[in-house]
């Protein structure tokens, strides 16, 4: 299958400036030479901690965070090197839904003005159509248009508000959409609607999404491949099936024993026998030598504190950077 | 003994606004035997953070309005005088809220706002120079210290010398929650009511901090009114559970009851909402939670309910037990 979006090698450095006058002290590889690859018309998903650089990565392929080192290609075209003229067409393929839709939602338009705004600013549709493309929006999100198009945030509730923001991706008629945690903000049953909505979009419109999100029951259900992010660095990545059914990197095996589950039945799918560890995510600032989960690992040993571990591909596309393997 | 520890009795909490009187917690029942974790379970809105505030009496009167009854270790809490109920905020019952940065006061450091809490715990009003004196006592300070030291050990931070001076920036969120749960056993409390504790927290750090609390709860005999809504979480932490939904219990019992074979239509859907690991299709409820002001009659669940019938959007179901130790409201299964 075609690759559409490509990542590689990526880092995004924040640096640290102290004193007056100012000095740099440090560094924060937020995103630290990342690959990805990411077909035409599957759902990836990544997933980690908060801190582990996830959202850092997707404002990266937005051009919002400048990239440090490395490069990322849409359809084999490096993203940083166009022009601003193209820049602006390819960005209206690339679409990104924000993690918060209260708060990434200006609360001072209405719902059509919210929905009219990228129109004007890519200059589509002639004028007189563009209130009928808004009601075919907003229908294809399952919201009516009669009732919704002159509301105001305040009077929506998480879920309408997160339709809205879908919606307001869909415009452009992109084939590639960010979701950067699309359900954290909603509770369950409002949940299970949004990611049914985005499923059905998704086989109608032929789109390619890239999820990114902590909860791993939700990624598990949704994607096709995923990354496992600790630090701005992948620890394993593959097909979503082989990494819940068998977690090779000790990471990966901590995370999944940590699902709350809400059935006996499930518990076959966890990785059993796994220790509890003690500790919390190092910060960016002195982060560990060697492998950066040497600290938390319970099956650390000396190679691990001094030596950081290649990607290594273990089974057909199954890739873990460990020492143990 | 009594071995009954709260027991709250048809409470109604109401709240006088501009559109009219809305009833945000209507005839709730729920008890709380000694040593037991109860969680209360249901969406945002259904008014679970609300009762828990109630019981504390943080909730301003007017303009909420609070009626009947909620008995705690034999006492009335709601007929007790404000003088009389600081005997029991903060020392007999205690609160872990739900956003543990936020909770602690930015400006000072965790020492000192573990020694204004254990010092000045239970007073109306301190004039300043009692306040600066009570707090430059070194022989009194370095007893608190001693104490808060082995409180933080209890909760498991490691460098409790270190976390001492530090400022709420400084803490990760997972530690935040720690200090707080701390400060909530400071006073030997007898109960926990804890507001989402874990819901800002990673999954690693949650199974951490539930662990931790559910040690200190054998150490301590602590008795836990836990408010969530992550259904995973409640089934694995607590021995009995309530579902709320839109003001109202509608089913409870023991969590092995509620998780296997769960009756009430509300509790069906949001159990098949939650996404399950074996891949097996998920499926969400339609609608929103009504408003509270002229909420549906009769059950309140009836507009979104799948098995609905017309006796339900005209009374309200009792709640009837239909297994031992399981109670559901539904016509469904019986309910008058």
């Amino acid at each position: 299958m075609a690759e559409i979006l490509t990542v590689d090698k990526a880092c995004v450095y924040f640096s640290i400036y102290r004193g007056f006058p100012k000095k740099l002290v440090g560094q924060i590889k937020a995103v630290d030479n990342i690959n990805l690859s990411i077909e035409k018309e599957e759902t990836y998903g990544i997933v980690g901690e908060s801190g582990s650089g996830k959202t850092t990565l997707a404002k990266a392929i937005m051009g919002i965070n400048p990239l440090d080192h490395g490069s990322i290609y849409y359809r084999h075209e490096e993203l940083n090197e166009l022009r601003k003229r193209d820049k602006k067409f390819i960005y209206r393929k690339i679409q990104y839904i924000y993690q918060d839709p209260s708060s990434s939602l200006d609360p001072r338009k209405s719902v059509k003005d919210i929905l009219m705004e990228p129109i004007k600013v890519h200059n589509l549709y002639p004028k007189e159509e563009r209130l009928r493309v808004i009601g075919e929006i907003l229908g294809a999100v399952d919201l009516p248009p009669s009732d919704f198009m002159s509301r105001y945030l305040a009077n929506l509730s998480g879920g309408q508000k997160q339709r809205i923001a879908i919606a307001r991706a869909l415009l452009l008629h992109p084939d590639f959409l960010i979701l950067d945690e699309p359900t954290s903000a909603l509770d369950v049953s409002v949940q299970a609607k949004i990611l049914e909505l985005l499923d059905s979009l998704k086989k109608r419109l032929n789109l390619t999404y890239l999820v990114i999100t902590h909860d791993l029951s939700v990624i598990s259900n949704v994607t096709n491949r995923i990354s496992i992010f600790y630090l701005g660095h992948t620890m394993e990545k593959g097909k979503t099936y082989d990494i819940f059914r068998e977690p090779l990197h000790p990471y990966t095996k901590l995370l999944l024993s940590s699902i709350p589950i809400i059935a006996e039945s499930e518990k076959k799918f966890k990785p059993s026998g796994v220790p509890t560890i003690e500790g919390e995510i190092p910060s960016f600032v002195n982060l560990p030598k060697g492998c950066r989960f040497s600290t938390r690992c319970p099956y650390v040993f000396d190679k691990c504190q001094s030596l950081e571990p290649e990607m290594k591909e273990v089974k057909g596309g199954h890739y873990v950077a460990c020492h143990l393997y | 003994m009594d071995n009954r520890l709260l027991s709250i009795e048809n409470l109604k909490i109401s709240f006088d606004t501009s559109s009219g009187i809305a009833r945000v917690v209507d005839g709730v029942n729920l008890e709380l035997d000694r040593g037991e974790v109860v969680t209360l379970v249901g969406e945002t809105g259904c008014g679970k953070s609300i009762l828990l505030k109630s019981i504390l009496r943080l909730l301003a009167t007017p303009p909420s309005i609070i009626e009947n009854r909620i008995v705690f270790e034999g006492v009335d809490l709601l007929s007790l005088e404000d003088s009389q109920f600081i005997k029991y905020r903060g020392s007999k019952i205690s609160y872990i809220p739900q956003s543990p940065q936020e909770s602690l006061v930015p400006v000072f450091t965790v020492r000192e706002q573990f020694v204004d809490l254990l010092l000045f715990r239970g007073m109306k009003r301190v004039s300043r120079p009692t306040y600066y004196g009570m707090r430059s006592n070194k022989k009194v300070i370095g007893e608190i210290t001693e104490k808060i030291i082995k409180l933080l050990r209890d909760v498991r931070i490691s460098d409790e010398n270190l976390v001492l001076d530090y400022y709420p920036f400084q803490l990760s969120g997972g530690m935040a929650q720690r200090v707080l749960i701390a400060m909530a056993l400071s006073g030997n409390p007898s109960l926990i009511l804890a507001d989402e504790p874990t819901t800002a927290l990673d999954v690693t750090i949650q199974k951490q901090i539930t662990d931790m609390i559910n040690d200190l709860r054998n150490k301590y005999k602590l008795s836990i009114l836990y408010v969530t809504h992550n259904l995973g979480l409640a089934r694995e932490i607590s021995d009995r559970v309530y579902i709320m939904y839109a003001g109202k219990i509608v089913e409870n019992g023991i969590s092995t009851g509620i998780f296997n074979n769960p009756l009430h239509p509300y509790t069906k859907g949001l159990l098949s909402s939650v996404p399950k690991l074996s891949g097996e299709k998920f499926r969400g409820i339609e609608g929103t939670i009504p408003s509270y002001v002229g909420p549906p009659t009769g059950c309140r669940f009836n507009p979104r309910c799948p098995v609905a019938i017309k006796a339900c959007s005209e009374k309200e179901p009792t709640m009837k037990e239909v297994e031992k130790n399981h109670f559901v409201s539904c016509y469904a299964y019986g309910g008058e």
